[in-house]
């Protein structure tokens, strides 16, 4: 019974494959002769799993001018807008430590402890330079060379201060979704809490890991 | 390349009975060595039209090439960043292929795919996301900005502004609705209504200091240059009325330039 009902089916099978062949091969030969002007199919792309949103988090130091070098972290967000331009936004903290002049007198404190909470958020556009592939071991790596620079805001001494930044970094690729990433900004920025205004220089170096979905 | 054809659609019309498919199945992964990922919903299947397609190992044309996909093979596309497509070969090499090179594909019917690379008047995308920095009153400022496009005329968008001034500090945040009467023309001028909150943060060194917060509409307009189907450039003007608690209400111009992305 069984048997029967398998060769019915397979049978039926064959017949719907011969049809179907003999159908795309008569087109194939139509194709040939008379190559019509065939319109462009549209493809739906929506479809496809696209990677151009990067996540990541990061560590590393900045040297905030009169305060010292402190630990910073930070989290990122990125958008690839082509395969050489990125945007990308940073949010990071810092605490800052104690001035030299602090330090030297002994109980002078110039600020409070909330006041010495620095965190700054900025917007920037990354342009991909140099790409390459390193080697380590039998494995190899993509990777990229990039300059970026943006602008936002620094909030400390509860005061916030316009803040451009300029910089470059490397990523490694780990895997496709995966890269590891190194950064070096300047944050440039003016403030008057001695007085004058002073146009000063925070120079930041961090490490991160950075998703790509 | 016909055969192939052809068992694939065997699969299809023996789904009734088990033993059959897996054993075409196998037989095609034999001679395909291919898995079931080239069914999946989530990925586009096209024969190459053109001479040969280079693969390359990473999205970028500064990449190194490691294969040539020959004419009338079938690749799978199932990824994407920016315009490359991730794809992989019968044979199961997977690498990336910048959108200019997948020109001439066609899809298992033999009919062509469209993958021109749209031009900026193809722009279609709805949402918009900017950045745009210049002055506001004397102070430095910038925005960041989001969009969405209602109709080819209309748009809706919600401003985050902040301007830095010398003993002040400045926040506004506001919605805005942008016509564009020529959206068709590269440089397309536009005009903008909008209301929103204005927070000025005085310094405290200053003896009356004391900070503000007060409603503000403004009017305004400028131009947008569709640079790719992507990327817009913008230049704009704005004029707010700050709608104070005092005798008279407060005027405040803008000036600023920047761009916005479209996804």
């Amino acid at each position: 019974m069984e048997s029967w009902i398998q060769r019915a089916v397979l049978t039926l099978a064959l017949m719907a494959c011969s049809a179907t062949g003999l159908a795309q091969q008569d087109r194939t030969v139509l194709d040939d002769v008379i190559s019509p002007d065939l319109e462009r199919r549209t493809i739906d792309e929506d479809k496809l799993d696209t990677e151009n949103l990067e996540i990541g988090f990061y560590a590393g130091v900045i040297s905030v001018e009169d305060f010292g070098s402190n630990d910073v972290f930070g989290a990122r967000i990125g958008l690839a807008i082509t395969e050489d331009f990125f945007l990308e936004a940073n949010v990071a903290s810092a605490t800052l430590s104690e001035t030299s002049y602090e330090e030297l007198s002994g109980d002078v404190r110039l600020l409070s402890d909330k006041d010495r909470e620095m965190v700054y958020y900025n917007l920037g556009l990354g342009i991909n330079l140099f790409p390459g592939e390193v080697y380590i071991g039998r494995w190899a790596f993509n990777s990229n060379i990039y300059l970026i620079g943006g602008a936002g805001n620094t909030k400390f001494v509860d005061t916030e201060f316009f803040t451009y930044y300029f910089g470059g970094g490397w990523r490694l690729f780990l895997t496709d979704w995966l890269a590891l990433r190194m950064d070096f900004r300047n944050h440039v920025m003016e403030h008057e809490l001695f007085g004058e205004p002073k146009k000063i220089q925070n120079l930041e170096g961090h490490m991160g890991l950075s998703l790509f979905f | 390349m016909t055969f192939s054809y052809d068992i694939s659609h065997a699969q299809i019309a023996i789904s009734p009975s088990h033993n059959a498919i897996s054993r075409v199945q196998e037989t095609y992964s034999q001679t395909q060595d291919t898995s079931s990922l080239w069914n999946d919903r989530a990925s586009i299947v096209a024969i190459v039209g053109s001479p040969f397609i280079e693969l390359y190992v990473y999205p970028g044309r500064g990449y190194a090439r490691f294969h040539a996909v020959e004419k009338n093979e079938r690749i799978r596309l199932f990824k994407s960043r920016t315009d490359w497509y991730k794809v992989e070969t019968q044979d199961g090499k997977v690498g990336w292929v910048p959108r200019r090179d997948l020109v001439n594909l066609y899809d298992t019917d033999g009919y062509p795919l469209d993958f021109r690379t749209p031009s900026w008047s193809e722009a279609k995308d709805p949402w918009q996301l900017g950045l745009m920095a210049g002055e506001m009153d004397g102070a430095t400022m910038y925005t960041l900005q989001t969009g969405y496009r209602f109709t080819p005329n209309i748009s809706g968008e919600l401003k985050y502004t902040q301007a830095f001034g010398d003993t002040y500090n400045t926040k506004l945040t506001s919605v805005m609705l942008v016509h564009q009467p020529f959206p068709h023309w590269r440089v397309s001028p536009f005009f903008t209504l909008g209301a929103g909150t204005m927070k000025v943060f005085r310094d405290a060194v200053l003896a009356e200091a004391e900070d503000e917060k007060d409603n503000a509409v403004s009017v305004g307009g400028g131009l947008m240059v569709y640079v790719t189907y992507k990327v817009i450039a913008r230049l704009e003007y704005n004029q707010h009325t700050l709608l104070t608690t005092r005798d008279n209400n407060q005027e405040v111009e803008e000036w600023k330039a920047g761009f916005s992305v479209l996804f």
